[in-house]
């Protein structure tokens, strides 16, 4: 299926579009009370400009800081993998799987795992893997993706999660939200107490002590990471921060521009494997550095977005989002920095393609906490882009028309004309045709009775006589 | 700081209680809820401040995760517990975080795996902010002393993954009880 038709396709869905809409409009307000929160103490700057600073630090000496990771998170007994592919990524993931002897599997939800398959092809390979995310679960019960890169299934409503729960679990299931959590706690409690193998993601990658932070809100990190006896962490190598005290500003902003908290509730930090004589936690810990096309923007024009901690707030508020959800855009990130980041990390024609998912109005650069000017790099994006041989022809068209007086002044007198059938009280609100979609929930302001350059030209004779 | 602690985490639905008797909080709160069993950190101030005699004389089964214990025995008494209690190594007033270091007798799970955490915490502990707490972080890292596991803990494990609907308990405890030592 194309963008368009796709589209066509999620826009019909009535009571997703419903669930989508009332999920982000609540994250929105979340985020806003929170923003006008730390402005009016006046921090809210100061925290945005040295949460930007912090990664730009990582990312300008990139190669020094994950030489220092890698040293640091092997100086402490754990393994580092790297991965050039996402294909690479999972190839490693399923050898230590496989060296470790692992049959069940725990995961958290990750959108790095998620971008390169890796539940799917855990599955594939005969391995039980559980995602134990409440909104991951339900989604992997659903058989669908994820919609959200935050709430995987806020496309469902109560009554959706319920009918998944009980067509998974045979039996009947409340649609209360909190006696589904219920469900989904005794079940899951069952596969943390007998998985063999937890991975994890990562959202950040301390490079001072090789350290790897994970933020959750459930707590299902710090089982995934404490009861199996292997872990796997996938990490974007765009991840790094130098030190703890860069981590401060990111951690202070992320949880409130992602669910609007004053802070995450689990902030879960893993400096290698289990030492001696500790009573729990991985014998063995892996991190695999995922590439998969980050590398190549380090130092171009593009770098600005590897900035990205995912909070999703530039997605909540992205009009096109709110209309289509995230199974519109059909890519696994979706919204403002699904349509920035999938061309860049795919660099296919078809990822191009998403670009056109955007007004460019904006708001997403304004509520991006490490401010990654997101329409920009849309725009700038679409200007790679090779024009079609029939815009090009109408842009061509579109310039010898309006680089002459003579000529534009012939246009907007002709559109004077043309346009009156279509004027309502000073407006344009309908138009014929191909014009019709547009005008189907806009209007335009109808041209002037007298033209600008008609009057002006009027008050010089009538002043300068 | 303290009235502030305790004001971030009663708006989480948890409690922070200031007492110099810990025992006269701890052992009423498991008994209201029925608890029965509980994990605990091997930490000499649990022991000093005679919890483990105090909750096993009220019938509480109190099982201390001794360095050199079996851990799957551990695992298995912290998966049925109905409460778990540890100290706190940090904890931050703005926010009513808890700051929690793994290490010998100091099981990760004991404060994930049970229904009811309840921390008890020194006041010096306290620090103002994130700000002042990553300061405390960046020493420990530069000292090389980083735990392999870290957990920064904010109230209750939670979700709104299902309709935007704020749930509780979800795969951790539903309810965190601080007791702060002056």
């Amino acid at each position: 299926m194309t963008l368009r038709e796709r589209i066509r396709v999620e826009l019909s869905k009535t009571r997703k579009r419903q669930a989508i809409a009332g999920a982000t409009w609540g994250g929105v307000v979340a985020k806003w009370q929170q923003w006008k929160r730390l402005e009016q103490e006046g921090r809210l700057q100061d925290l945005r400009d040295r949460a930007r600073d912090a990664k730009n630090k990582a990312l300008g000496n990139h190669a020094q800081y994950l030489s220092q990771f890698v040293q640091q998170v092997q100086e402490r007994g754990g393994q580092v993998h790297f991965a050039g592919t996402g294909a690479e990524a999972v190839q490693q993931v399923l050898a230590i799987a496989r060296r470790a002897g692992a049959a069940r599997v725990v995961k958290t939800k990750s959108m790095a795992t998620e971008e390169i398959g890796l539940t799917h092809a855990l599955e594939a390979a005969g391995l039980e893997a559980v995602e134990t995310d409440l909104g991951e679960y339900i989604v992997q019960l659903a058989g669908e993706p994820p919609s959200h890169i935050v709430g995987p299934a806020i496309h469902m409503d109560r009554y959706d999660v319920a009918a998944v729960f009980e067509r998974s679990l045979g039996a009947p299931v409340s649609s209360n939200p909190e006696e589904l959590a219920a469900v989904a706690r005794r079940v899951l409690r069952e596969k943390f107490l007998h998985a063999d193998m937890g991975i994890t993601g990562a959202n950040f990658g301390v490079a001072e002590s090789g350290t790897v932070v994970l933020v959750t809100n459930e707590g299902n990190a710090d089982l995934t990471t404490s009861l199996p006896r292997v872990v796997v962490a996938v990490m974007g190598l765009e991840k790094l921060v130098p030190t703890w005290a860069d981590l401060e500003p990111l951690l202070t902003l992320l949880p409130r521009t992602s669910t609007g908290q004053n802070m995450t509730v689990y902030v879960t930090a893993l400096t290698g494997p289990r030492q001696a004589a500790e009573p729990d936690g991985p014998d063995e810990l892996h991190v695999v550095v995922l590439d998969a096309g980050r590398s190549r923007l380090l130092g171009s024009k593009y770098q600005d977005v590897l900035r990205c901690m995912r909070c999703g707030a530039c997605v909540d508020t992205c009009p096109v989002f709110r209309q289509v959800g995230g199974h519109g855009y059909g890519t696994v990130y979706s919204g403002p920095i699904g349509v920035v980041l999938t061309p860049l990390l795919q660099g296919t024609a078809e990822a191009r393609e998403l670009l056109d998912a955007c007004s460019l109005c904006g708001a997403c650069t304004e509520t991006c906490p490490v401010q990654i000017p997101l329409h920009e790099l849309i725009r700038s994006q679409r200007a790679d882009r090779e024009p079609g041989r029939a815009e090009r022809t109408l842009l061509r068209l579109w310039a010898w028309a309006w680089s002459s007086p003579k000529r534009y002044r012939f246009i907007a007198a002709l559109l004077r004309w043309v346009t009156l059938p279509f004027r309502r009280n000073g407006r344009l609100t309908w138009a014929p045709g191909p014009l019709a979609a547009w005008y189907a929930g806009r209007e335009f302001p109808a041209p002037a009775p007298v033209p600008f350059h008609k009057r002006w030209a009027d008050l010089e004779k009538e002043v300068g006589g | 700081m303290i009235e502030q602690f305790q004001a971030a985490l009663a708006a989480l639905a948890s409690t922070a209680v200031v007492s110099q008797d810990p025992v006269a909080i701890l052992v009423p709160a498991l008994q209201e809820r029925g608890i029965t069993e509980v994990i605990a950190w091997a930490d000499p101030l649990l022991e000093q401040l005679g919890l483990p005699e105090a909750a096993r004389r009220a019938g509480i089964a109190w099982y201390t995760a001794a360095p050199g214990s079996d851990p799957a025995e551990i695992r298995s008494v912290a998966a049925r517990a109905g409460a778990g209690v540890t100290t706190a190594d940090f904890a931050v007033a703005e926010t009513g975080t808890l700051v929690l270091m793994s290490g010998p007798g100091r099981p990760r799970t004991a404060n994930v795996l049970p229904p009811l955490h309840v921390a008890v915490v020194p006041v010096d502990r306290l620090r103002p902010d994130m700000a002042a707490l990553f300061h405390e972080l960046s020493t420990v890292a530069g000292g090389r002393g980083m735990p392999s596991g870290l957990h920064i803990v904010t109230g209750p494990s939670r979700s709104a993954d299902i309709e935007d609907v704020l749930v509780r308990k979800v795969h951790g405890p539903g309810e965190v009880i601080v007791i702060l030592l002056p």
